[in-house]
């Protein structure tokens, strides 16, 4: 079992077997899809980005080290092709964008659903979208996509502690400002 | 500093990746300081709130973007005719050269026979790609579109040998899996592997579980067709239980079949 793990795959992708890429999508896509829709609220741009983390890692996976960790690096890669995008975009119409992807999720269901949202989850939510790129994009790597702290902390150029002690400035922040909302 | 590691710690303890001495740590520090206690129980309740956030799916169609993506890239990546490809292009164009080919590789084939090294690494080989096939089928058994589970079973069906952990997967999915479709597909599978015990014995198990009439019916059925004589007592059970007709008529037809076998 251990030739599957993420490492191992990925070596045998950069050696050429390109089809191996196949169990590390299984793995990793909803992940990354989830870290792309919570940073641009779109859905339809969320799957093309995923497209485009998966197209980079074949295009590099000649950079893929004996020593990787493909966590890592992967995520490394889907924070720079989010960058990419929303340099290219500037800014991201969040409303809009998220309404249209909604409806065609199902427009009862989703409606159901939000019914069922206590207000402080939409006042959560609220407050999340209104963090910055760079809080929201902690908040989405460390508490959604359960990337390890000492990660981040790597992709970011930090220590652990630092990162921890800004998750929970973050932390304190939205809960702050969602209580102020709820008034 | 203090502070700092309180809020280490704590950062740990959500995340579950903290030690036993260092939570244990946490609680002495968190003691003896009353307002970052409550500061950090505030924050746990905000912490757990983010479980309950939605995200939507994504469709299928990112599914089959990067299926074609991949069958490209295969595709590609496999090497192009070569001149040896063109000269036997050439040859194979006449049946008498065709047939002397054939002649020809039927001594070298002969002589090339796979070596002990050769048989090895196709036997690794084999065993990779079985790993791989279950490794697979239990990542799509968690998914939540009914689609994937279905494939995750077939795919279970199609091992040349499941191990105990695909076994127990199949098992799981056919007790407590939500749509019947899967359920009878998961049951369809574990038919392939009734020569074990640990199937057999869930099969009759799963009679009581089962609330469908359509899964009674076809695990009734399933039991008949391997012949298990030990499951009499549950189909009694259940037939004197279940309120359907159909269901019970059923039974006491499996009930019959196999005393008479």
């Amino acid at each position: 079992m251990d030739q599957l793990n993420d490492h191992n795959l990925m070596l045998k992708v950069k050696e050429g077997e390109v089809e191996k890429l196949n169990l590390l999508y299984k793995r990793y896509s909803r992940r990354f899809f989830g870290f792309f829709y919570g940073m641009t609220k779109d859905g339809a741009t969320s799957e093309d980005l995923v497209q485009n983390v998966f197209m980079r890692i074949l295009k590099y996976k000649h950079t893929y080290k004996e020593s990787g960790d493909f966590e890592f690096w992967a995520f490394q890669m889907a924070r720079n092709i989010h960058k990419d995008h929303y340099r290219k975009n500037k800014r991201y119409a969040f409303s809009e964008d998220m309404n249209s992807y909604e409806e065609q999720l199902g427009e009862t269901e989703h409606k159901e659903q939000e019914m069922e949202q206590t207000d402080e989850l939409n006042y959560l939510q609220k407050a999340l979208d209104s963090l910055s790129d760079e809080k929201r994009e902690l908040i989405e790597l460390v508490r959604f996509q359960k990337v390890k702290y000492a990660k981040v902390a790597e992709m970011l150029g930090v220590t652990e502690s630092a990162i921890k002690v800004r998750v929970h400035r973050v932390l304190k922040e939205l809960r702050e400002s969602y209580l102020k909302l709820d008034v | 500093m203090e502070k700092e590691l309180i809020i280490e710690l704590w950062q740990e303890k959500m995340s579950e990746s903290i030690s036993e001495e260092r939570e244990q740590l946490l609680n002495e520090l968190l003691a003896k300081d009353e307002a970052m206690s409550k500061e950090l129980a505030e924050m746990e309740q905000t912490w757990h709130l983010f479980d309950q956030i939605e995200r939507p799916e994504p469709s299928a169609q990112m599914d089959a973007n990067f299926d074609e993506l991949l069958a490209k890239q295969v595709k590609s990546s496999q090497p192009t005719r070569t001149v040896f490809d063109l000269i036997l292009a050439r040859i194979s164009s006449s049946w008498q050269v065709g047939l002397a080919t054939l002649i020809i590789g039927l001594f070298a084939g002969w002589w090339l026979l796979p070596s002990q090294d050769q048989k090895q690494d196709i036997k690794q080989l084999s065993s990779e790609i079985q790993s791989m096939k279950e490794m697979m089928m239990l990542t799509l058994i968690e998914q939540p579109k009914a689609q994937e589970r279905i494939r995750a079973v077939h795919l279970a069906s199609e091992l040349a040998d499941a191990d105990e952990q695909v076994i127990n997967a199949l098992i799981t999915t056919l007790n407590n899996d939500v749509n019947v479709n899967v359920r009878l597909a998961s049951l369809e599978s574990l038919l392939k592997y009734s020569d074990r015990a640990i199937v057999r014995q869930a099969l009759i198990d799963a009679l009581g579980m089962q609330d469908s009439a359509l899964m009674q019916v076809a695990i009734a059925d399933a039991l008949v067709q391997i012949q298990e004589k030990s499951s009499l007592n549950a189909m009694e059970e259940l037939k004197e239980g279940v309120e359907n007709d159909i269901v019970k008529e059923k039974l006491e037809q499996s009930i019959q079949t196999l005393k008479q076998s």
